[in-house]
């Protein structure tokens, strides 16, 4: 398609140009997928990834709103098609509470490749951060946000780009990991050989050439911002999982939770936590006033947890001994 | 039934240590053993109550008044009863720790003895 230059036109002529909002209009009309014979109609635009923009549309089968992903750069190997194709059958296997599952993955009239998965409606966690400062519910969303990496691991797959702006919180605290287009399959766990189950090939086409960084700066590990993929693992997510925490846990947070943050983001893959459930377990003692393995606390520490987490009872034992006191030394009995 | 025990093996200790409280009066310091065996039975009763009702009422704060309520109730029915010696009645000295003994009971039934009370506040 060819786009209208933006030449200044003479002054005389210049009211039957175009403007540039008419333009962006134009632009936007070309760019809007074609889905023409799919059970879909489009509502709107919500977002723009990496690959693709996320699109709002009507499922007119089952009548629910769903989310379009449409491949919209030029792609002339088909290596991005094959990509959001791989995102796509990713999601289809992880299906979890903590994961968006995807409905449909094929090519529009246009020739474009997309897939439609649930809508999710929410925030991103960062923005549910920015409003929400009670740490508890943090901590209870990072876990959950943890268990569905941990599923993910558990069938053979690494996010590799996990961060706060991937996670996705609903209105009842709902969480999903969004954006799993860097993904990487270790293995096929659960696919029927005569589908390529014995190995990773039909996966790995469009799998990451060693040397190539994905990620998000920050949040990466440190293989992996290296580019070293035969480093990269669950423990890479892992580090990821402990950057996403230090961002949740805010400005002077508690020292055990320093800890797990510190332990997670080891510089070693070895020294972390060895998988995300490991370090949700470690999140949960902390919200259960447990002693958390990652922090050899002392005995004042140790008297502060207790105290947290039986604050109640201190308090009414304090009151009971206060009243027999004042009972004793006032009424004689 | 983890409740219930809980709750009377929670209300024995407490009811115990009630009556040990007594030592610091002299003048009913010869009956000492008495009023612990009592204080022990009327908190193991206030116990088998508080625990009853927290397996039917698994809700901490109703746990908690209940407890109240019983701790009170029992510890009023003992301060009926006047000093062998005096005479005298000691309503507030026997009934607002009594009362504090079924909140403890009731409060750390709710809280450790398992099932959905302990996370029913």
């Amino acid at each position: 398609m060819t786009t209208p230059r933006p030449v200044t036109p003479p002054e005389s002529t210049r009211s039957s140009w175009l403007s540039d909002a008419a333009v962006e209009r134009l632009r936007e009309a070309a760019g809007t997928p074609d889905l023409t014979a799919t059970r879909y109609r489009l509502i709107r635009r919500v977002g723009r990834g990496g690959m693709g923009s996320v699109y709002l549309a009507d499922d007119t089968h089952l009548d629910r709103p769903v989310a379009l992903k449409v491949l919209d750069l030029d792609d002339p190997r088909g290596l991005l098609a094959e990509r959001l194709l791989r995102e796509a059958r990713i999601l289809a296997r992880l299906e979890h509470p903590g994961i968006v599952p995807v409905h449909e993955a094929g090519r529009l009239a246009d020739g474009r490749v997309f897939y439609a998965m649930k809508y999710v409606e929410g925030e991103r966690l960062d923005h549910r951060v920015a409003r929400d400062p009670d740490l508890p519910s943090r901590l209870r969303l990072f876990r959950r946000v943890c268990e569905a990496v941990a599923f993910a691991h558990d069938r053979g797959i690494l996010h590799r780009d996990l961060k706060p702006q991937n996670v996705m919180v609903g209105t009842f605290g709902e969480v999903w990991v969004m954006d799993w287009g860097v993904a990487k399959v270790l293995r096929d766990v659960d696919r029927p050989p005569d589908r390529g189950g014995a190995g990773t090939a039909a996966w790995g086409a469009t799998d990451t050439d060693h040397g190539t960084v994905l990620g998000t700066r920050g949040y990466m590990a440190p293989e992996q911002e290296r580019g070293d993929l035969s480093a990269v693992g669950p423990r890479s997510d892992v580090y990821s999982l402990g950057a996403m925490l230090r961002f949740l846990l805010g400005d002077d947070p508690p020292r055990p939770l320093l800890a797990i943050c510190a332990k997670a983001m080891a510089a070693e893959p070895a020294e972390r936590y060895a998988g995300a459930l490991d370090l949700a377990r470690e999140v949960s003692r902390h919200l259960d006033g447990l002693r958390v393995e990652a922090y050899p606390e002392g005995v004042l520490d140790k008297a502060r947890r207790l105290y947290e987490r039986h604050k109640v009872a201190v308090w009414l034992i304090a009151a009971y001994l206060v009243v027999r006191g004042a009972l004793l030394a006032f009424l004689g009995r | 039934m983890r409740r219930v025990g809980v709750a009377m093996v929670l209300g024995a200790f407490l009811g115990a240590f009630d009556g040990l409280t007594a030592w610091f009066t002299p003048a009913v310091r010869d009956q000492l053993g008495t009023i612990v065996m009592l204080s022990s039975l009327k908190s193991v009763i206030a116990g088998l109550l508080i625990g009853i009702f927290a397996v039917f009422v698994p809700k901490r704060p109703a746990v908690v008044l209940f407890g109240f309520g019983v701790g009170l109730v029992l510890a009023w029915l003992v301060a009926m009863q006047p000093d062998p010696t005096t005479g005298e009645h000691y309503y507030v000295q026997i009934m607002v720790p009594g009362a504090l003994v079924g909140v403890l009971v009731g409060w750390a039934t709710a809280r450790y003895g398992g099932g959905p009370s302990a996370s029913a506040a």
